[in-house]
């Protein structure tokens, strides 16, 4: 039992009863909550940044060529917002598919979350079930495909020589990719922070360049070539057809060996699991930044097929 | 003395509940007994056969190697991540497994613990079936999960001209044979490989290599190395032609070959890496 407690010589007060309730109030409240129990909500949206509105130019490839976005329909499940000590927002949101050409979208709203720092954040793509809602306008004959097919995202639209021709793609994505950890692309902090009575807006940032990376290190460039060079004349571009392009001998629009700048043969630097074929490449690729581009997460990739 | 000046009439008592309270809400270091491991390396190819192997293609070539070396290093070894190995002792599936950022160029094995590390570089000749045994090291006591394995460019004597590797990261020699149409065709070759790998951090290694083991005292690291899939997707027609055919060929950079070799080196179906206890090494 605490003593009541003199005052020292000076006046002051001498490890009192109070300070030790205070103490033990900043204890309690670590142990029980670190945050207040409060009407905060939370708002995620998806966006596919500039690019969605205007595809990817010409400049920004090394070829020359540029694409057009048609459509990028993306499945979104399982955003939560936890702590690494334990508090959980339970917001566990329906699966959803998003079309992220040409605007973001609202994808999550959550209310009567408690205002903190939540510092473990993530979500999941994965194929959508049958039924699955739709966040805004999503062509419904790409959301069947993407169901019975066991996509978690498609991008179709068209990929645009430096002459001017045409070759149309359809890439659908057999992943599932758990993004996690995410730390903000504002200000670098782990996770988001629900104000008291405000809303923490977050964006799930989708960079569609990072189809056409020649490589998983640093200093990689947009490369469109490879992929029209397999176009059929008929059908659109799809995954399947990337397998055409071994990495250790990329070939061009004329079927010989892709050069770069200098003359020398393409070198396409694959991800850590490695990858044999420009379809593994591109299957290992993640788009998900978080709060802007300079935002990420870590993330685990399963390939379904 | 002793007293804890001007904390704000605080108590000893106050202070440790406020300390569990902070304990709640982080998490504190974990740091593991230090142990001594032995850091071996070992060819992929079994011992008595040859290294040989069919390229890719339609109209394959069967590829012998008769020399394959390689430096090696320096080389990581990771602790699983705290959030795996800690906090989900805890938590669960609060928090998984980590395999990759967002973005290329990411470093996926920022922030991760090294608790062993290799940091000399190494020649290992690849058709020789003898393990490689290196000096001892430290390490911490506990599991492993991943290993970084650079491939730096060759550094002092091994950088020479005339050294294991011709000054280079690799070197292979070999003899691709194939009949086609009827008509017997060799290739004789020879290549270093130099200025192929890219100077880049996260392009010249071998990123998160899965290992599963506990560092223990006296365990043994092993690392293997396959040098087949060096070649297995080099197209050797390109060289049937070569002014020097007929002879030995020297394949210069940059060439298919090269970029090929890179992949295969780079490619972690050609390593493997294992944890041996001590009481389980021969």
């Amino acid at each position: 039992m605490f003593k009541h407690t003199a005052t020292n010589a000076k006046g002051r007060v001498r490890a009192p009863v109070a300070t030790m309730m205070v103490g033990t109030m900043i204890a309690t409240m670590m142990i029980v909550g670190c945050g207040e129990s409060g009407g905060s909500d939370i708002l995620v949206r998806a966006f596919g940044q500039e690019e969605a509105r205007t595809g990817i130019l010409a400049e920004q490839t090394a070829d020359g060529f540029s694409v057009q976005f048609d459509h990028v329909i993306l499945a979104l499940e399982g955003f939560y917002a936890r702590t690494t000590t334990g508090e959980d927002a339970r917001l566990d949101p329906s699966p959803v598919l998003i079309e992220l050409v040409p605007n973001a979208a609202e994808v999550f709203s959550f209310g009567g979350v408690d205002a903190r720092r939540w510092d473990e954040v993530g979500y999941r793509s994965a194929p959508p079930p049958a039924g699955v809602r739709f966040a805004n306008e999503v062509d419904a004959e790409l959301a069947d495909r993407m169901v019975s097919e066991g996509w978690s995202q498609v991008m179709a639209g068209t990929l645009v020589s430096p002459d001017g021709d045409e070759y149309p793609f359809e890439i659908g994505f057999p992943v599932e990719v758990t993004y996690q950890s995410c730390i903000s692309g504002n200000d670098r902090t782990r996770g988001i922070v629900t104000p008291v009575s405000g809303t923490a807006e977050v964006e799930l940032t989708w960079h569609l360049t990072h189809l056409f990376f020649d490589s998983f290190a640093e200093d990689s460039v947009l490369r469109v070539e490879p992929f029209a060079a397999v176009y059929d004349g008929t059908n659109p571009i799809s995954l399947d057809d990337l397998r055409m392009q071994t990495l250790a001998d990329i070939r061009g629009l004329d079927g010989e060996p892709l050069l770069d700048d200098m003359g020398n043969p393409v070198l396409y630097i694959p991800p850590p699991g490695g990858a044999e074929t420009l379809r593994e490449h591109v299957l290992a690729a993640r788009f998900g930044h978080f709060n802007g581009l300079e935002g990420s997460c870590m993330t685990e990739l399963t390939i379904l097929d | 003395m002793g007293r804890l000046p001007n904390l704000p009439a605080m108590s000893l008592g106050a202070l440790a509940l406020t300390l569990v309270g902070f304990a709640s809400c982080g998490l504190p270091g974990t740091g593991g007994e230090i142990v001594e491991v032995e850091w071996r390396f070992r060819s992929m190819v079994p011992e008595g056969a040859t290294a040989h192997v069919t390229t890719v293609g339609e109209h394959p070539w069967e590829v012998e190697l008769t020399e394959a070396k390689l430096i090696v290093g320096p080389v990581y070894a990771f602790a699983p991540p705290v959030a795996r190995g800690g906090l989900a002792q805890f938590f669960g599936p609060l928090v998984g497994p980590s395999v990759a950022r967002a973005h290329a160029g990411d470093d996926n094995t920022d922030g991760v613990r090294v608790v062993s590390e290799l940091l000399d570089q190494v020649a290992v000749d690849l058709l020789d079936a003898r393990p490689r045994m290196l000096q001892p090291a430290i390490a911490e006591a506990g599991p492993i999960d991943a290993m970084n394995i650079l491939l730096d460019e060759a550094r002092f004597e091994l950088a020479d001209e005339d050294g294991p590797t011709r000054g280079g990261h690799a070197w292979v020699r070999g003899v691709a044979r194939r009949t086609l149409d009827g008509v017997p065709q060799e290739v004789r070759f020879a290549a270093a490989l130099r200025d192929t790998i890219p100077d880049d951090r996260i392009a010249r290694r071998v990123e998160s290599l899965p290992i599963e083991g506990v560092l223990s005292q006296g365990a043994t690291i092993e690392i293997g190395a396959d040098p087949r899939p060096w070649v297995r997707q080099v197209r050797f027609d390109d060289l049937v032609d070569h002014p020097d055919a007929a002879d030995e060929i020297l394949v210069q950079e940059p060439s298919q070959f090269h970029n090929a070799w890179y992949l295969g080196l780079r490619d972690p179906a050609s390593w493997t890496a294992r944890v041996v206890p001590a009481d389980l090494d021969p």
